[in-house]
């Protein structure tokens, strides 16, 4: 081997470590170097030397990555300041949205447009089934018949059908006197129903009738408008003037949210949560008969302020569907009315935040979470308890996941509850 | 586009971005890649401890800030190594006490172990002539192809070949001791 060849190797040796030699390049210098003890050894030296400069030895450099965080302001610190400080125009944008989901809502309920869709489903079909027939003959002298859709009956005892039609008739007739449309609900004192006569029910009924189509300036045959007063209990969940006089009761904030807040400190501890309540175990517990329950019932929207750094307080909105009975007897009959209900509510709430249990990617945090909700519904008092985690997974919007458990109490012979248990799944937006 | 310059334009795209914690990610990635790389050019270059970590951090800072006013940014590892030198000669300059020149570089006599035998070797490439230097650092620090360090020192193949090739023959002359232990 000349001195050229010999140098002509060694070069390719050079190469062959720096991966800049082909498969069939690469092959001809190990042949060569196999057959050459002095490249051989070459070869080992140049491993060696390789391996060295490859060897990452130098420490971990994260004590310089957090100077280095700090100058450029991308520290945790610096993070957690730029995720608190609050944007106007943010605020401004999710106030507007706010005012818009609110009032499409106000809108929709007043003109009836929800109820269609998430009410009580069974109106819809018992104005289809009672169009034909509504007359003033007809409605002084036809028992109401107890196949109202939104209610089922299990007659137990082995008495007639008349006595079932008569205990039907008392128990709506019961519902108009005592609350009208304003709570025809399945919370009733039906033994003061009992005492009416037949007679005494059917004029009463067409007189209630009459005036409440007088005073909607329109006659009895005028189709659909009165056969919605036909059924009691089912009326007051769909009656849009008991959602009108709720909703113009309601306090300004709610119609504009960022109302009263006149400051950017404030507003920097405003908080916007919007829950949705799935997977739920209600108590009691049927499946419903034509259920057309829309995507929209179960949500609440919670609008809260920091207190303090793990406390806050706030107002709560929400729509929830609710599954009610009632169990027991009446002049020997055996009656089970089951109903779904879907009801706005409005209210307050308070949520505290535990130390975060779990960080990653440096600075979003996993804290656990416990909240009490209490509010305002048709029917009576809303209650509601959560407690999960927030996830947080952007600089100022957290996923809420957790259990929850809500009560609505109401009034039916004493006392009555509906009871949920499910999961909830939310979004929540720092200002 | 192949996939690292994809990856490259969605590093620098994120660390634009005016929501910090997507730029603290795309930094903590670009960190994750390159911080070793920029280390130890630092310290291979400047052969302080201490100052190669100084110049290290600005090297980093400069980066962010000149990434976040840049319309575009072709090549990170390239932006950063071209900061991290200039920021070494720079400091060279500033400190004549901790000149190449001054360097004192000699191998005891007693068994080093594969941290500071490396520590060894980057002490030897520093005390090589710049011409040599430079492209040896680039082949084995940075990654780059001959190709590419040929573009960005301007010289032919065979005259990247050749200075590679001294560049360890010499590296092998100054640390035969330590090479002949295998």
């Amino acid at each position: 081997m000349t001195e050229n060849d010999y140098m002509e190797i060694q070069e390719k040796l050079s190469k062959l470590f720096d991966g800049e030699l082909d498969d069939t390049q690469a092959q001809g210098v190990l042949n060569e170097v196999a057959n050459n003890s002095e490249l051989e050894a070459l070869y080992l030296e140049q491993k060696t030397l390789h391996s060295y400069m490859q060897n990452p030895y130098l420490p971990e450099t994260a004590g310089l990555k957090e100077g280095i965080l700090k100058r450029i302001k991308l520290d945790s610190a610096s993070i957690r300041k730029y995720r608190a400080r609050k944007y106007i125009l943010r605020t401004a944008l999710v106030g507007l949205v706010l005012l818009t989901l609110g009032g499409g809502y106000l809108w929709l309920t007043n003109n009836n447009v929800l109820d269609k869709y998430t009410n009580n489903t069974s109106i819809t079909e018992v104005n289809k089934n009672h169009n034909d027939d509504i007359s003033d003959s007809k409605i002084s002298t036809t028992a109401i018949k107890p196949q109202i859709p939104i209610v089922t009956q299990t007659n137990l005892d082995t008495r007639s059908a008349n006595t079932l039609a008569e205990n039907n008739k008392s128990y709506s007739r019961k519902s108009k006197k005592s609350n009208g449309i304003e709570n025809g609900y399945l919370a009733q004192n039906t033994n003061e129903a009992n005492s009416h006569t037949k007679s005494e029910l059917s004029a009463e009924r067409a007189t209630a009738i009459n005036t409440e189509l007088s005073a909607n300036g329109m006659s009895i045959n005028e189709a659909e408008a009165p056969q919605r007063n036909l059924l009691a209990y089912s009326n007051l969940f769909s009656d849009t003037r008991v959602a009108r006089e709720q909703y113009s009761s309601l306090p300004k904030y709610y119609l504009n949210p960022v109302y009263n807040y006149k400051t950017a400190l404030i507003l920097d501890r405003l908080n916007l949560q919007f829950n949705w309540y799935g997977l739920s175990k209600s108590s009691p517990n049927f499946k419903p008969e034509n259920s057309k329950t829309g995507l929209i019932n179960d949500f609440s929207l919670f609008l809260m302020y920091d207190v303090t750094e793990k406390t806050s307080l706030g107002l709560s909105f929400g729509y929830d569907n609710f599954l009610m009975q009632y169990d027991g007897w009446e002049k020997n009959t055996h009656y089970l009315y089951s109903q779904e209900y879907s009801t706005p509510w409005i209210g307050c709430n308070i949520e505290h935040r535990f130390e975060p249990i779990f960080s990653f990617a440096d600075y979003y945090e996993v804290s656990p979470f416990i909240q009490l909700n209490t509010a305002y519904a048709n029917v009576g008092i809303y209650t509601q308890a959560s407690t999960g985690v927030e996830v947080e997974i952007s600089a100022n919007t957290s996923l809420i996941v957790g259990f929850n458990s809500g009560w609505l109490f109401y009034k039916y012979e004493n006392y009555e509850y509906t009871n949920k248990n499910g999961l909830n799944i939310g979004l929540k937006y720092g200002f | 586009m192949n996939n690292d310059a994809e990856k490259n334009i969605n590093l620098v795209k994120n660390l634009q971005s005016r929501d910090k914690a997507k730029s603290r990610r795309a930094f903590d990635e670009i960190y994750r890649i390159y911080s070793g790389m920029i280390l130890r050019i630092c310290s291979i270059e400047l052969k302080n401890s201490y100052l190669a970590e100084d110049v290290f951090q600005n090297t980093f800072i400069q980066f962010y800030e000149s990434a976040t006013q840049a319309k575009e940014i072709k090549n990170i590892r390239n932006m950063l190594i071209t900061i991290a030198k200039n920021a070494c000669k720079n400091e060279l300059k500033r400190n004549k006490a901790f000149s190449l020149e001054d360097v004192s570089f000699e191998i005891e006599d007693k068994d080093y172990d594969r941290n500071e035998k490396s520590e060894l070797v980057d002490m030897a490439i520093a005390s090589l002539d710049e011409k040599y230097r430079e492209p040896l650092i680039l082949k084995e620090f940075v990654g780059m192809s001959y190709k590419d360090i040929c573009a960005k020192l301007d010289i032919t193949e065979q005259q990247l070949t050749m200075r590679l090739f001294r560049a360890k023959k010499a590296l092998a002359k100054i640390l035969e001791s330590i090479l002949k232990e295998l």
